[in-house]
């Protein structure tokens, strides 16, 4: 019998461990190095989510609107916290309030997400405690004019878009998110492996929006200005190039609640007599009426199907240009009358009234037209009124656009452009003629009427010394719930073609519940005036200088006499105006400085027509008074100190052009 | 020969632990250094915003009437200047 020495046995035992051994390897490796090699990998790496840039929105002229940029969530585990003082200390410094701090260390709670994002430079000490989990997230960052915001729209902390652009061109801004592999090392940081990976997000495309920046906060600043002095419930203000249907400015305002909606969209009005330009051109379109035809107003008031209709200027008979001029409810009636119902529904119908613009806003109205065989006896007169009916700023800004451009009717966008990252065209706005809705002759035949409507009729307040502008100013009663047309209350409108003679800006200002004084013509046409001063006066307001220069006029027009029956609400909407106004005055001029042109200016013999307000600052009260009243000025005196006169002294203006005078009490 | 062998074996072995030591620590600085370029560029894009809200029109037109006692020209004190026919300003 072989005896083994103690060596060999303990040799063999080894051997053998060394076979399991390689063995067990074997398995390991052969067997299961799959089931393994997962096991390594759902363990050493971390995959997450890449989020993508959202894309950028600019304003036409390449001003950004709204941006991203990369902010910080920070996570907190408690019972990984090793040092509370510093980071009770940490996040005090941060602002964090005093029951998030709380919950941050208590150790009964595994995981605590503050609820603030934070910029990385901020959380830089805060992020090297134990216990702190920073997660990058996409932030926008957004322009502080809240009339822009209200269009852009915004996103919930969860990055979900809640109105405007973001939603509605959410796809598009979006981008695609990636995922990433990220190896960690035993304490959790992040360890650069070879076998780490990442998918690359492709980031959002660009939206470059029609809106000029400097005219929307024009827009908004003259409405707001407007809103408060008349203590009206709310307004709009659309600015619309008639030539391209850019939206170049769209200001909602309402007071006592923090509307997110953009209203000039969603909000549809009964537009009243804004409308009537559009009857007239279709009674000159269809050869039933010429501008000169004389048609009895019945002393301004009419009875039709029991219902009594007035006209604020009364006269026993007006021709259709008077009838525009004037604003005369029964002159339209009258002359509205030529017209079938169907064809009072499909003028309607073909400016756009009753069917969205298809701008992309979320919420945009419709407005409403109902169809003739729903009509009641009434709604003939009514529709031709502006009443029964309803649209919105922005549609009736559309079709205004029509007769400025000729007779046709755009479609109205607010998306220039869509590039992607890399800077390549996806889409670029080209103007989208809808139909035409008036030959050219009539729709120019129809804005020498809407001249005379600022010119000498009802919206006189529109005018400017150095361009002509053409419009058309509505009042319209307002329908409270369960109460109808409730009296003193009205919507003032005025909708402008500026210049006239080549409309580069169809305004629309519109104002809600006014209760200072309500007609479109003396509170919504000054508002336009100051809309179109300011945006000539800005630096870049999307108008064609040149243009303007060529339509320049050559002596500026004095105001026309007032209505007598608008005597009465003159001052208060003369106050309400002063208000809009702008309300420092000039410096005192100096020596002249001479310029040479390059040609021979127009204006010249303007000079004789016109006369500078004089300086009177420094004067008393009564030897102001008089030398303004020398200067053939009427006064108006006010209260508002260390500012002379409105306009400011040296500005041109016509003889009997009021004055305000301020003074101290 | 053995010792030989183990000898290469060491060196061979620190050789690859001390490269792939300085890798890790090349790849945190770069990882630091990425953080830090986000970080600086979110700060860009805050105080860029902060420049365009405060030369807004918003922000500078009351100031400018406020303290430089400032207005808007009305429209008769605006001059177009209109370019010559042969296209030069």
């Amino acid at each position: 019998m072989v005896r083994l020495s103690r060596v060999s046995v303990i040799h063999a035992v080894l051997g053998v461990f060394a076979v399991l051994l390689i063995g067990q390897a074997a398995r390991v490796q052969l067997m299961q190095g799959k089931e393994w090699a997962a096991k390594a990998q759902r363990q050493q790496f971390n995959r997450r989510s890449l989020t993508a840039p959202r894309g950028n929105i600019f304003d036409a002229a390449g001003n950004v609107l709204v941006q991203s940029r990369e902010m910080f969530r920070i996570s907190v585990a408690p019972n990984e916290v090793k040092n509370p003082t510093a980071l009770s200390r940490e996040l005090r410094n941060l602002g964090i309030a005093r029951e998030w701090i709380k919950a941050s260390l208590d150790k009964r709670k595994k995981w605590v997400t503050l609820p603030e994002m934070f910029v990385a430079s901020d959380i830089a000490q805060l992020v090297t405690l134990a216990g702190i989990h920073p997660d990058a997230v996409i932030s926008r960052e957004y322009t502080t004019a809240p009339g822009v915001r209200r269009i852009v729209g915004s996103l919930d902390p969860q990055g979900r878009p809640l109105g405007g652009i973001e939603l509605a061109l959410d796809s598009v801004l979006r981008g695609d998110s990636a995922i990433s592999a990220i190896a960690r090392d035993v304490r959790g940081r992040r360890l650069d492996s070879p076998e780490s990976w990442a998918m690359v997000p492709r980031a959002g495309n660009n939206v470059t929006l029609t809106l000029n920046r400097d005219l929307q906060e024009i827009c908004e600043r003259a409405l707001a200005r407007a809103v408060d002095s008349l203590d009206a419930s709310g307004g709009d203000i659309v600015v619309l190039n008639p030539n391209t249907g850019d939206v170049l400015a769209m200001a909602s305002r309402r007071r006592g609640q923090k509307s997110v909606s953009i209203t000039a969209v969603t909000e549809p009005f009964e537009p009243g007599s804004t409308l009537k330009p559009f009857i007239a051109a279709a009674l000159l379109e269809k050869g039933r009426a010429r501008t000169d035809e004389v048609i009895n107003t019945h002393n301004g008031q009419l009875v039709i199907n029991k219902r009594t209709i007035t006209d604020l200027h009364k006269a026993p008979q007006m021709n259709l240009a008077d009838v525009i001029r004037f604003s005369s409810n029964i002159g339209i009636v009258e002359f509205g009358s030529r017209l079938t119902p169907r064809e009072k529904f499909e003028t309607l119908r073909d400016i756009g009234v009753g069917m969205a613009t298809g701008v992309p806003l979320p919420g945009e109205s419709n407005g409403s037209l109902t169809e003739p065989a729903e009509w009641s006896a009434q709604s003939g007169a009514s529709v031709l009124m502006g009443y029964e009916l309803a649209v919105t700023p922005l549609q009736l800004a559309t079709a205004y656009a029509s007769l400025a451009n000729g007779g046709e009717l755009l479609q109205p966008h607010i998306i220039k452009e869509i590039r992607s990252p890399d800077g390549a065209v996806l889409y670029e706005a080209k103007p989208r003629v809808l139909r035409r809705v008036f030959s050219e002759k009539i729709a120019n035949q129809v804005r020498e009427l809407l001249r005379s409507v600022v010119d000498s009729g009802t919206a006189i307040k529109a005018d400017l010394a150095a361009y002509e502008v053409a419009g058309k100013s509505g009042t319209a009663r307002r329908t409270e719930k369960g109460k109808g047309y409730v009296a003193g209350n009205y919507t003032a409108s005025f909708v402008g073609l500026f210049p006239a003679q080549k409309p580069q800006y169809v305004v629309l200002v519109k104002l809600d519940s006014p209760r200072r004084s309500y007609y479109g013509g003396e509170i919504a046409a000054p508002v336009t005036s100051v809309v179109l001063r300011a945006a000539l006066a800005a630096r870049d307001a999307a108008l064609d200088r040149g243009e303007l220069a060529s339509v320049e006029r050559d002596v500026p027009l004095a105001p026309p006499e007032k209505l007598p029956a608008r005597d009465s609400v003159d001052t208060v909407a003369t106050v309400a105006t002063a208000e809009i106004l702008p309300r420092a005055s000039e410096p005192v001029p100096g020596a002249p400085t001479v310029f040479s042109l390059p040609y021979r200016r127009k204006t010249e013999t303007a000079d004789r027509s016109l006369r500078p307000v004089p300086d009177v600052r420094g004067l008393p009260l009564r030897s102001a008074v008089r030398a303004l009243h020398k200067a053939g000025f009427r006064v108006a005196l006010g209260t508002t100190i260390g500012v002379p006169t409105i306009p400011a002294a040296g500005t041109l203006l016509a003889p009997g052009s009021l004055v305000k005078l301020q003074h101290t009490p | 020969m053995i010792a030989g062998g183990l000898v290469a074996f060491v060196i061979v072995a620190a050789a690859v632990i001390a490269r792939r030591s300085y890798g890790h620590s090349e790849g945190r600085e770069l990882t630091s250094l990425q953080r830090r370029k986000a970080a600086l560029e979110s700060e860009r894009v805050r105080l860029q915003q902060q420049i365009r809200d405060a030369s807004s029109r918003s922000v500078i037109v009351p100031l400018a009437e406020r303290r430089l006692g400032m207005h808007l020209p009305t429209e008769s004190q605006m001059i177009m200047l209109r370019a010559a026919p042969n296209g030069t300003p």
